[in-house]
């Protein structure tokens, strides 16, 4: 019996079999690389594990109900972790709704979003404030370190109506026992209805906002913010270089020398 | 040599074939057993868990990037409860009060006290669910050897919310009723060694109430 039960094939959510990887494409996949928590995600053209990748999107409604899912999963390849480690979450700000008009994610959310892990319904703060989660899963604790683990998240309990919409949760992973850093910030997308719709816009919004350069209108990449980068910017604009897109939206016009001068504006850190 | 429970399963004089339900029709079954997946066969498989023996001592092979595709292995999965790879951690566990992981899991029969209130193995959906309508793009649960029943309580959503979630894992209407409703029957093995024919809200009403962790309250009316 007990040879049967330790060692169950972890088949379906734990892996996919589409693809040599194995792996659950909708899952983020936790690594250790250089003493910290990395999280990559499965490239769906290779199969590979592409580390790290910090964004991944999931469709509220597809398990069956609106208001809710139980992706991205968490899950790992082959001795990616420390055997029976504890990994836990917090949520490090006040999730943001997509604003389609302006296309970006200012907008605190006045959606509640429930983080439901280990028995426990995680509110995310309506304020921007850290909220220090709990652990939510436990490494195998054979050499493997399999770790396959789903949070569910609910918007708005999970309860009618459906809201359509895209909404941005961030978050953090930690190893309980303190000897593994914490991960770089995770970026979850909801989207639901007409969000659908919106969600590749606003999936390059977070790329450029909050996981690229942190200096958007350093163009020339001199580290400082003068007139040559207004220049570079309009050089750009005029020879319709991808660079000059800033709102992503696949064309040139006001909206990009907006988001560029707010940029501009905003300074370099 | 550590083997899993398909295999085990197998050296007990298990054909691969009996390993699926007469009723299971799933195409993510093999060619050669009626459905229409071309990955690796359960005998197929074995030989390739001889070539890669390490990864047996290792308890599950699961994520191996080498893995071959393989094809729906069997009808039936393990109770997640019991199951150590995928055993829940739980802090505090709501039913028991204490915290659940891999130290102290329900991975042997000493430590379920009512055998006969507890399931072992159930029927895997044949098929995946989005949005709860099938779909045979991708198999999903329709390839795993367990459930996590610790995940389908959304009796706070409705009163069939619960079922319809759960199934996406289990094949709640294998031998009657509607998909994706509570009263549809299935089949379910328990811990002593018997079979039941069950509704799924026979089987489960909620996180305290259910047949699946070996500590719950039974779902009322539920006869040991």
């Amino acid at each position: 019996m007990k040879n049967i039960m330790n060692t169950c094939i972890p088949l379906a959510l734990a892996i996919s079999f589409t693809n040599a990887s194995d792996l659950h494409d909708a899952d983020y996949i936790l690594a250790i690389q250089d003493n910290q928590i990395v999280a990559g995600v499965v490239d769906p053209d290779s199969g590979e594990v592409v580390y790290p990748s910090q964004i991944k999107s999931a469709i509220l409604g597809a398990e069956g109900f609106p208001n809710f899912t139980n992706d991205p999963g968490f899950n790992a390849e082959l001795g990616q972790l420390n055997p029976g480690m504890f990994i836990g979450f917090s949520i490090l700000r006040a999730p943001r709704v997509w604003d389609g008009a302006a296309m970006d994610f200012e907008t605190i959310a006045t959606e509640q979003i429930t983080v439901r892990a280990a028995a426990q319904n995680i509110v995310a703060p309506s304020t921007d404030t850290r909220l220090d989660g709990i652990v939510f899963g436990q490494a195998s604790i054979t050499p493997s370190a399999t770790f396959h683990h789903h949070m569910q998240y609910l918007l708005n309990g999970g309860l009618p109506p459906v809201v359509e919409g895209v909404w941005l949760l961030e978050l953090e992973l930690w190893d309980e026992s303190g000897s593994v850093d914490p991960s770089d910030p995770l970026y979850i997308l909801f989207a639901q209805g007409e969000g659908e719709d919106q969600l590749e816009d606003a999936i390059a919004w977070v790329q450029n906002n909050r996981i690229g350069s942190p200096c958007l209108a350093d163009l020339n990449g001199d580290g400082s913010l003068d007139f040559f980068d207004v220049s570079a910017f309009l050089t750009a604009y005029n020879a319709q270089d991808l660079v000059a897109d800033f709102n992503n939206d696949g064309q040139f016009n006001f909206f990009d020398v907006s988001v560029f001068l707010s940029a501009y504006t905003n300074g370099c850190p | 040599m550590r083997s899993t429970w398909l295999i085990a399963l197998q050296d007990y004089g298990a054909a691969p074939e009996s390993l699926y339900s007469p009723v299971d029709r799933s195409i993510w079954r093999s060619v050669e057993d009626g459905g229409s997946d071309e990955g690796a066969s359960l005998v197929q498989l074995r030989s390739w868990f001889v070539q890669n023996e390490d990864l047996l001592t290792d308890n599950d092979f699961g994520n191996d990037p080498e893995q071959p595709e393989i094809v729906r292995l069997t009808s039936y999965g393990l109770n997640g409860y019991t199951a150590q790879t995928v055993s829940p951690f739980l802090n505090p566990d709501p039913v028991t009060g204490r915290r659940l992981d891999q130290g102290n899991a329900y991975t042997k029969i000493t430590r379920i006290p009512r055998t006969s209130q507890t399931i072992h193995f159930v029927m895997m959906t044949p098929i995946a669910r989005r949005f709860g309508e099938p779909i045979d793009s991708e198999a999903d649960f329709a390839k795993a050897d367990h459930v996590h029943p610790n995940e389908w309580d959304f009796s706070f959503i409705s009163e069939t919310a619960s079922a319809t979630f759960a199934s996406s894992q289990i094949w709640l209407n294998a031998h009657g009723g509607e998909p994706t409703s509570p009263s549809g029957k299935s089949n379910a093995a328990f811990f002593d060694g018997s079979v039941r024919t069950l509704s799924f809200d026979e089987m489960y009403r909620d996180t305290d109430h259910n047949l699946f962790h070996p500590e719950a309250s039974p779902p009322t009316g539920v006869q040991p």
